[in-house]
């Protein structure tokens, strides 16, 4: 299944969509190819991306951005911004 | 002549292990490798140094890090030698005294401590074994928030729980991950030859 990194504006926004979402994400420090304002992001790999975004919006989250985590042949971890 | 090693957009420790692959192939003289950050420039003089060639220049360009490496002959034979490390110092014991990471708040010291964890999990170059004591035994439970993450670095390190803390806090029968351990092994492994850092 796809991961899917999430980034936030604040630590207060990250906590409190770890806690209302913990069972589904992994809270992680941003990875550092990611530039985000906050070092707390979400990892997940339960969700598609519609259900990610439904997910979200459903529990009223403010997030920064999405990122789709990519592989690539020699085992390199790519961040793709979702657009 | 020369070769051009772009280790641009790079986490660490990728543009280091580029590095080391050039090296290895060789048929050159001269190596240039381009980074996007000073400390990934740094570690990459590191292990070429290390690696016994000499770094003649870093050039500033454009934001971008030009590390100029003039090799040695001898370096592939010692490379070879070496292959099985990866430029890792001494693996350290982290003895973690708490289910949380650093004193104030609760609720990040809990989060910052999963965090922690989780970045081993990632880190090419992991510490040696864990020692949970105190109420660092409850991260290694049924139900703890970080047992996954430590699930994941047992396969690579010992982790000693202390036995006492777990009868302690009613939790013998939960422990999940490590084996239980006493003060002897725990004294032992801290007054020992390794370094240890204490969370």
């Amino acid at each position: 299944m796809t991961e899917y990194v999430i980034t936030f504006a604040s630590s207060h926004q990250a906590i409190k969509a770890n806690t209302r979402l913990h069972r589904f994400v992994e809270i992680i420090p941003t990875p550092r190819q990611i530039s985000s304002e906050c070092g707390f992001s979400l990892l997940t790999k339960k969700w598609d991306l519609p259900e990610l975004k439904e997910n979200l919006s459903k529990q009223q989250l403010q997030y920064a951005k999405i990122y789709i985590v990519k592989k690539d042949m020699e085992g390199n971890i790519n961040y793709e911004e979702n657009s | 002549m020369k070769k051009i090693v772009d280790g641009r957009g790079l986490a660490c420790p990728q543009p280091v292990i580029r590095t080391k692959n050039a090296l290895e192939e060789g048929k050159f003289s001269e190596l240039e490798v381009i980074v996007d950050n000073k400390p990934a420039s740094q570690n990459v003089q590191r292990f070429a140094e290390n690696m016994g060639n000499t770094v003649t220049e870093i050039l500033q360009k454009a934001g971008n890090y030009h590390v100029i490496i003039k090799t040695d002959s001898k370096v592939v034979e010692k490379i070879e030698k070496n292959k099985p490390k990866i430029s890792c110092p001494d693996a350290k014991i982290i003895f973690i005294s708490s289910n949380i990471l650093g004193k104030g708040s609760q609720e990040l010291g809990a989060l910052l401590m999963k965090s922690f964890l989780y970045t081993l999990t990632q880190l090419q170059c992991k510490p040696k074994k864990l020692i949970l004591m105190n109420s660092g035994v409850k991260l290694a439970v049924q139900g703890s928030e970080a047992l996954a993450n430590l699930q994941t670095l047992q396969k690579d390190l010992q982790i000693l729980v202390c036995g006492t803390c777990l009868d302690y806090f009613g939790l013998k029968d939960k422990l999940a991950v490590g084996s239980v351990s006493n003060m002897y092994e725990i004294a032992e492994n801290l007054t020992g030859p390794d370094k240890v850092l204490t969370l």
